[in-house]
C-alpha cells in the first residue's frame, strides 16, 4: 500500500524526526489500507475534529501511536468506531454514516498511522515526573481537580486525562484556558459547554457568579468557586451574562514553557500508567 | 338475583357519599360525534383533537389568570419505552398507548387502569429509522383501532380490550410498521406506515371498521405507466419510500382527507432516484372513498436530506384577499411554513419560519428554489436545518380564538453525508447520514406565526431543539415540553410564561385536555409517566 506523502505537508516533518522510533517490530506486518485516499477522506471526516486531523489528538486522545492502550487489535477497534467508547466523549458512527467496510477502512487507516508514527507520537517532550512534583505542590493544581481520589473538585477530574485528551489539547487547557470549553458528550446537556462562568443580576440586586451546572426555559443551578450550589428562576433574573470565552481555570501563573510541558507529560501518563 | 340487588345497592350507596360517577357501561362514538367533536370539548376524540387538527381544547377553567395552580391529580407509569402518545378521552374512559404497541384504559378521574392489551410480538420486530414508539388509538362507535410495530391493525373492544379483528397491514419483514394514530371516518379506518428508511413503497390503507377488510389502498410512489412514474429514474420506485407515518387531517364538507408522505428512499443518496420523486415529500388530497388522489403538492422535490411531510396539516377557513377560503397550513420539516388552498390544491403563499441554508426562497409555484451545493458529500455537508427537520411529527396547534399557529421548532443545522448503498429487503436503505451541531449551536423555540402570513408574532426560547407537540387553550393558554423535562404554559397571545413543571424526563408527546366532574385536566408526558393536571378543588 501506498500514501501520498505529498497530500501531508505537515506530517512531513514529524515523520522525519520520528523516523528511527517508527521501524515496525522484526517480523511485524505492517496494516494494509485498501484505498488510502478514501481512507483518508473518511478519517478526516468523522474522526479528524477530535483526534486532529493528523492523529495528533486534540478533544480525544492521539490516535497516532504504535500502542493504542485500550485496542487490542484491529476487531476491536472497529468496535470502538461502530459503538463509540460508552460513558465517554468518544461516539460512535452510525451505521447508515459508514458501513462495515468503510469502518474496516478507517480502522486500518488508524492503525497505519500508528505504525507510520513513534512512540512520542503525542508530541510529548517533557518531564513527568517533574510534572508530577508541580501538579501537587508548586502548581496548586490539586485545589481544583481530583486525581485518584484526591483533590477539590472544582474543575473536572483528571484521572484518566491521559486516555482522554491529546498533548496539544492539554498544553492549550494550561496555556489558555478560556480557548476551550469541555463539552458535554452524554444526556440531554450533549454538546454544552461544561463548566461554563456564569454572572447574574437578580431583580433585588444580588450578583452571583458561577459554572453553569444545568438550565432549563425557566431555571438555572451554578456552582461557584467555593462548591455553593446557586439555584435561580429566569423570571426573578434581571441580567445574565454567559461568560463564553472566558474560564475560571486561572492561566499558570509562575509556570514557564518547561514546566507546562512538565506538566503535559505528567497529564498524559494519568490513566496509562507511566 | 334480589340478593345481587341488594349488593349492588349497597355499593353504589356506599360511594354515594364519595364522589362517585357512574358513566355509560362503554364509550359509544359513532361518526356523529367524531364530526361534531368541537361540540363536546369534555372528550378528546381523535389524535388531533378534531379532523381539522387543531389540537386545540375550548375549555378554559383552567386560564392565564389561575394556571399558576395547576398541579398533579394523577400520574400512570408506562411500559419502558419513548413516550409519543395522545390519549383519547370519551365518557369517562382514557384510552392511551404505551410503548411500544400496548393499549391501556383508564378511568380518567383516578387513573385507575380498567384493561391493558399488548400485542404478541417477536423480539426481532423491525423499526428501521426510528424508534419503538406509538402515538394513539383512534375510536369509532364502541370499538377501538391500533396500530402496531409489527404492521398490524387491530380492532379492540373498547370495554374489554378483547380482539375483535386483526389483519397485517404489510409485511414488517421487509421493514413496514406502524406507529400513527389511525384516523376513524364514516365506514372508515385510514391507516399509514413507516418503512422508507428501509426502501419500502409506501401506501396509504382504509378499512371496512366492522370486518377489518381492506377497502382500498392507494399507493405513495406511482409504478410504470402511472402519473408520476417519470419522476423515478429506472427502478428506483420500486423501493423509493413516501411512508405516510402520521395521521392525516379529513374535511366533512369537501369530503376530502389530506395525508402527508414522508421521504424519498435512499434517504442521502439521490443519484440513485433521479427526479422529482413523487410524491414524496408531497400533501396528497384523496377521496375518502375510492382512495383516488384528487390532488398534491410536493414541498421538497428530490429530497436529499430527509425532510418527509409527516407534520400535522391543520385545515382553516378564513378570509384570503378578501375571499372566504378554504386553507390547509403547515409548517414543514424543510423549514417553509406553507398556505395552500385545500379545495384545489394551489399554493397559496410559503415563508420561511426557522433558520435554513439551502433554498433561496419558494417560486410561484411553491417550489424551493435550490442553493447548489447543498446536497450530501462523502466529506459532509453543513445544512440547516438538521436531519430533524424545523418541524417533525409532534404537533402544532392552532388556535381559533387568536388566529395564531402556534409550531415548536428546532433551530439546528447538520452535517450531511452521503455514501453507497444497495438495496436489500429488510435491511436500512439510507445511503448516508448526519451529523448534528448541538449545544449551544443549537436550540428550540415555540413559535407564534399568524396563521394567513407565517409572520413570527412571538417565541418562546428552548434550550434544545424541541421533541414535543403544543396546545392552545380558550383559557388563553399554549401547553408545551421541553427535552429538559419542562412541562409548561404560555399565554397565548404573548408567550409569556406563566407556569412550569419539572418532571424529570424529557418531554416527547403531545398535550390534551379534558373535563371531567366538572374540573378541566391537562395531559402530558415525560420520560415514562403520563401526568394528569388539574386546579385544586373547592
Ligand atoms: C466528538 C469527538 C470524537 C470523535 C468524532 C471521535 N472520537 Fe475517538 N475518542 C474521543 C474521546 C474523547 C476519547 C477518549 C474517551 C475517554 O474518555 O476514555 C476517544 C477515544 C478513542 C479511542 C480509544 C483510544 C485508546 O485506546 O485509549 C479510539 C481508538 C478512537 N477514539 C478512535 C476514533 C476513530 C477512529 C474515530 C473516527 C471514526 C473517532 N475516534 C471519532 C473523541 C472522539
Ligand atoms: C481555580 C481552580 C483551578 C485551578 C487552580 C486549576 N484548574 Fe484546571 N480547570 C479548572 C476548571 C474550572 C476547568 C474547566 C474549564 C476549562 O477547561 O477551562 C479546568 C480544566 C482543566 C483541564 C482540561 C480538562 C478537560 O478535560 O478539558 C486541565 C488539563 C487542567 N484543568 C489542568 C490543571 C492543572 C495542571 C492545574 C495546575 C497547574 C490546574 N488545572 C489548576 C479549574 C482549575
Amino acid at each position: 500500500m501506498r500514501i501520498e506523502k505529498s497530500a501531508w505537508p505537515l506530517l512531513l516533518p514529524f515523520l522525519l524526526l520520528a523516523a528511527p522510533a517508527a521501524a515496525q517490530e522484526p517480523g511485524e506486518v505492517a496494516p494494509e489500507v485498501d484505498d488510502p485516499e478514501r481512507a483518508e477522506r473518511l478519517y478526516r471526516a468523522h474522526c479528524g475534529r477530535c483526534h486532529g486531523v493528523q492523529g495528533l489528538g486534540g478533544e480525544g486522545p492521539g490516535l497516532a501511536q504504535l500502542v493504542l492502550p485500550r485496542v487490542a487489535d484491529q476487531t476491536q477497534l472497529e468496535g470502538f468506531i461502530r459503538d463509540g467508547i460508552p460513558g465517554t466523549g468518544m461516539p460512535g458512527v452510525r451505521a447508515r454514516v459508514l458501513d462495515d467496510d468503510a469502518v474496516a477502512l478507517v480502522a486500518s487507516y488508524v492503525l497505519w498511522l500508528g505504525a507510520q508514527t513513534a512512540a512520542d507520537a503525542s508530541g510529548v517532550t517533557g518531564d513527568a515526573e517533574r510534572g508530577h512534583d508541580l501538579f501537587w505542590a508548586g502548581g496548586d493544581c490539586a485545589s481544583c481537580h481530583i486525581v485518584a481520589g484526591q483533590g477539590t473538585a472544582v474543575g473536572p477530574e483528571l484521572t484518566i486525562i491521559g486516555l482522554r485528551r491529546g498533548a496539544d489539547y492539554l498544553r492549550e487547557a494550561l496555556t489558555a484556558p478560556a480557548a476551550r470549553l469541555p463539552v458535554a458528550r452524554l444526556g440531554v446537556r450533549s454538546g454544552f459547554f461544561e463548566y461554563l462562568p456564569v454572572r447574574i443580576v437578580t431583580d433585588s440586586g444580588d450578583i452571583y457568579n458561577g459554572m453553569r451546572m444545568n438550565e432549563d426555559s425557566f431555571t438555572i443551578q451554578l456552582m461557584t468557586l467555593s462548591g455553593a450550589l446557586v439555584s435561580l428562576d429566569k423570571g426573578t433574573i434581571a441580567e445574565m451574562e454567559k461568560l463564553v470565552g472566558h474560564s475560571f481555570m486561572p492561566v499558570t501563573q509562575g509556570l514557564d514553557d518547561d514546566d507546562v510541558e512538565d506538566l503535559v507529560a505528567y497529564l498524559t501518563t494519568l490513566g496509562r500508567g507511566s | 338475583m334480589s340478593k345481587w340487588n341488594c349488593t349492588a345497592a349497597a355499593i353504589a350507596a356506599v360511594f354515594a357519599l364519595g364522589s362517585a360517577t357512574v358513566r355509560p357501561a362503554t364509550a359509544q362514538v359513532p361518526y356523529e360525534r367524531l364530526v361534531a367533536a368541537d361540540s363536546e370539548p369534555e372528550s378528546w376524540l381523535t389524535y388531533s383533537g378534531n379532523y381539522a387538527s387543531h389540537r386545540f381544547s375550548q375549555l378554559d377553567q383552567i386560564n392565564a389568570g389561575n394556571v399558576d395552580d395547576l398541579r398533579v391529580v394523577w400520574a400512570y407509569q408506562m411500559d419502558e419505552g419513548l413516550i409519543e402518545t395522545t390519549p383519547i378521552v370519551a365518557d369517562g374512559v382514557m384510552y392511551v398507548t404505551e410503548p411500544p404497541s400496548t393499549v391501556t384504559a383508564l378511568d380518567a378521574r383516578t387513573g385507575k387502569r380498567l384493561w391493558k392489551w399488548t400485542p404478541q410480538m417477536g423480539s426481532d420486530v423491525l423499526h428501521i429509522g426510528f424508534p419503538e414508539v406509538n402515538r394513539g388509538v383512534a375510536i369509532l362507535d364502541s370499538t377501538l383501532y391500533v396500530g402496531t410495530l409489527n404492521a398490524h391493525l387491530v380492532a379492540l373492544d373498547a370495554r374489554s380490550g378483547a380482539v375483535r379483528w386483526d389483519v397485517e397491514v404489510a409485511d414488517n419483514a421487509i421493514g413496514f410498521a406502524l406507529t400513527l394514530a389511525p384516523l376513524a371516518l364514516d365506514g372508515k379506518i385510514i391507516v399509514g406506515v413507516s418503512g422508507a428508511e428501509a426502501g419500502v413503497r409506501g401506501f396509504i390503507d382504509a378499512y371496512d371498521p366492522e370486518t377489518g377488510e381492506l377497502l382500498w389502498r392507494t399507493y405513495t410512489i406511482p409504478a410504470p405507466g402511472e402519473f408520476g412514474s417519470d419522476t423515478w429514474g429506472g427502478n428506483s420506485w420500486e423501493t423509493g419510500g413516501g411512508s405516510t407515518w402520521l395521521t392525516g387531517s379529513y374535511d366533512p364538507e369537501l369530503d376530502l382527507l389530506y395525508w402527508p408522505i414522508g421521504n424519498p428512499a435512499p434517504d442521502w443518496n439521490g443519484d440513485l432516484r433521479p427526479g422529482d420523486n413523487l410524491y414524496t415529500d408531497c400533501l396528497l388530497a384523496l377521496d375518502p372513498d375510492t382512495g383516488e388522489i384528487v390532488w398534491w403538492f410536493q414541498f421538497t422535490p428530490h429530497d436529499t436530506h430527509d425532510w418527509d411531510a409527516n407534520q400535522i396539516q391543520v385545515l382553516v377557513d378564513a378570509d384570503w384577499e378578501g375571499e372566504p377560503r378554504k386553507l390547509v397550513v403547515t409548517a414543514n420539516r424543510n423549514a417553509f411554513y406553507y398556505v395552500l388552498d385545500r379545495e384545489s390544491g394551489e399554493f397559496l403563499h410559503g415563508t420561511e419560519y426557522s433558520k435554513q441554508t439551502w433554498a433561496e426562497g419558494l417560486d410561484e409555484n411553491g417550489r424551493p428554489i435550490v442553493i447548489p451545493g447543498t446536497d450530501p458529500t462523502e466529506e459532509g455537508t453543513l445544512v440547516w436545518p438538521s436531519l430533524q427537520g424545523a418541524a417533525n411529527w409532534f404537533s402544532p396547534s392552532y388556535s381559533p380564538l387568536t388566529r395564531l399557529f402556534y409550531q415548536p421548532t428546532r433551530i439546528m443545522g447538520s452535517i450531511y453525508y452521503k455514501a453507497e448503498v444497495e438495496y436489500e429487503p429488510g435491511q436500512p436503505f439510507m445511503g448516508g447520514g448526519e451529523q448534528a451541531l448541538r449545544g449551544e449551536e443549537a436550540s428550540g423555540a415555540v413559535k407564534a406565526l399568524d396563521v394567513l402570513t407565517g409572520e413570527l408574532q412571538w417565541e418562546f426560547p428552548l434550550q434544545t431543539p424541541p421533541w414535543a407537540g403544543v396546545m392552545a387553550t380558550a383559557g388563553n393558554l399554549v401547553f408545551g415540553g421541553s427535552e429538559e423535562g419542562n412541562i409548561f404554559a404560555l399565554n397565548a397571545e404573548t408567550g409569556e410564561p406563566l407556569w412550569n413543571f419539572q418532571a424529570g424526563g424529557a418531554v416527547r408527546s403531545g398535550p390534551m385536555s379534558y373535563e371531567i366532574d366538572g374540573q378541566q385536566r391537562i395531559v402530558n408526558s415525560a420520560g415514562g409517566t403520563m401526568f394528569v393536571f388539574g386546579l385544586p378543588e373547592g
